[in-house]
């Protein structure tokens, strides 16, 4: 009985302590306020490197969440919508989680407007986003529901879009192509995607796991020859899981992580359609 | 009194206990990040910076780009993007003004819009904007080297220019861009009938 007790006071000392280091930590953290008159409207979520070594996701909010700049409450409420997308989203990716000190990602206090547009797609207004000009993606996260689209390497999103997120992150960051049939944005992507059969049949490159198939573009005409068979990849399938990346899209995701010169790329254990973990 | 401290210690251990439970429960429910504590994003410690060119690129019915047009620069002390080992169907060139090509990268076709499926098997619809605005923004140091960017190419996925800034345009666009946006029609490049204009070509006009 006594030594229970004495068990359940170390733990919960260990526990006050804790909170106290916590408290104590937030206190003296030199940004507890936003910095005022410093201009800078941009801040850390999580960035492990400087943005020349690492690839740098920006969110903005929508201006549904309210005042974002000033009110701290509005403020939590959007960066733990942004800590979501990032635990069941990003992180969900072998490939990004293995790598996660490559990963920056940052919120701008600005505000954007993302409402229902004419057409399929919403009408968007992006605020001023010089200071997110290093960005290699800007996500404009917007809490009511409505059907997103992504403009080059700016996306509308819903904080629980975590597959479609990761999806067009890959596009903007990596310049993977889409590898689904048949009205996707095609190029000659090599490994992924090549002009011809014989190119993608006769790449050494890609005999680990060569499975050439036929895409042809509904949008242009023109043929493309994928090398990886499987569907089950995060830039093949829709649905809600963040699936991972084929060894083909590997190949170019890590040609553009080892080109941020930290030479600490990991490279996965598990590619699609492999799940992970 | 000896019965008594088997129920007074019980006592201490249930208040123990529901304490560190609170305790347990204010710890795993503290947000990962606290919106008081956060950290502004750092400037570069040097000289390096990044061009950002507010461009509309106009298509006809082909699909061919036909337009383009800039119609905001400037040039800000800022990281740049990671883009010189991006795969991507056009691409963008970086010359002197000799003119030398300095680098060529590739980037994503800007007028290409992905649209949400909801829970579909494909990840999105897509289609091309006849008119788009896109903002390009371009790296002038490769970490803290300078680059000397002094023209830029713009090439479409079929290897076509479909829009340039030659030497002289960009010195005086640089000129008028010190720490500050330049905004109106400042340069229109005309492509016609699918027959690309050529580096410095008179289809490119101010």
């Amino acid at each position: 009985m006594r030594i229970f007790s004495w068990l359940l006071a170390i733990v919960l000392l260990s526990l006050v302590v804790f909170l106290f280091i916590r408290i104590i930590d937030i206190l003296n953290h030199p940004a507890i306020t936003l910095p005022p008159g410093t201009g800078a409207h941009i801040f850390s979520v999580t960035s492990a490197n400087p943005p020349d070594q690492t690839i740098d996701i920006v969110f903005v909010p929508d201006d549904d969440y309210g005042n974002v700049e000033d009110d701290v409450l509005v403020r939590q409420a959007f960066v733990d919508d942004i800590n979501s997308l990032i635990t069941n989203g990003f992180s969900q990716n072998h490939a990004i989680a293995a790598n996660q000190p490559l990963f920056n990602y940052w919120f701008l206090t600005l505000s954007g407007d993302v409402q229902p547009g004419a057409g399929i797609c919403p009408s968007v207004s992006w605020p001023d986003l010089s200071e997110a000009a290093f960005a290699e993606v800007v996500v404009l996260l917007h809490p009511n529901s409505l059907r997103d689209c992504a403009f080059g390497t700016r996306v509308t999103s819903e904080p629980t879009s975590y597959r479609t997120v990761v999806h067009e992150f890959s596009h903007g960051a990596f310049g993977l192509p889409d590898e689904y049939c048949c009205d996707g944005g095609y190029w000659d992507s090599i490994p992924i995607l090549y002009l011809s059969q014989g190119l993608c049949e006769s790449d050494p490159i890609n005999i680990a796991w060569r499975d050439c198939f036929e895409i042809v573009s509904t949008r242009n005409g023109n043929s493309y020859w994928r090398s990886e068979g499987t569907q089950v990849d995060i830039m093949s399938t829709g649905g809600a899981v963040v699936a991972e990346y084929g060894p083909a899209d590997w190949l170019l995701v890590e040609q553009v992580l080892n080109g941020l010169g930290t030479g600490s790329v990991v490279t996965p254990t598990v590619f699609a359609p492999d799940p992970w973990p | 009194m000896r019965p008594q401290r088997p129920s007074l210690l019980r006592t201490i251990n249930i208040g123990l206990a529901i304490l560190a439970l609170l305790s347990l429960a204010a710890v795993l429910l503290l947000p990962q990040l606290l919106a008081t504590q956060v950290t502004e994003a750092p400037q570069p410690p040097d000289a390096r910076s990044v061009a950002s060119l507010e461009l509309v690129v106009s298509s006809n019915e082909l699909g061919f780009v036909e337009i383009v047009e800039l119609m905001g620069f400037s040039i800000a002390n800022s990281y740049a993007p990671n883009v010189f080992d991006t795969s991507g169907p056009w691409s963008v060139e970086l010359y002197t003004a000799a003119p030398e090509l300095i680098r060529e990268y590739n980037i994503q076709d800007p007028r290409e819009v992905h649209v949400e499926e909801d829970e579909g098997e494909v990840p999105h619809g897509t289609f091309n904007q006849p008119m788009v605005e896109w903002t390009l923004v371009i790296p002038l140091f490769d970490d803290e080297v300078d680059l000397n960017v002094e023209a830029i190419l713009i090439r479409d996925e079929n290897g076509d220019i479909i829009f340039a800034i030659e030497p002289g345009i960009w010195a005086a666009l640089e000129k008028s861009a010190q720490g500050d946006v330049v905004r109106g029609n400042l340069l229109t490049c005309v492509t016609v009938s699918g027959e690309f204009a050529e580096f410095r070509s008179a289809s490119c006009s101010r």
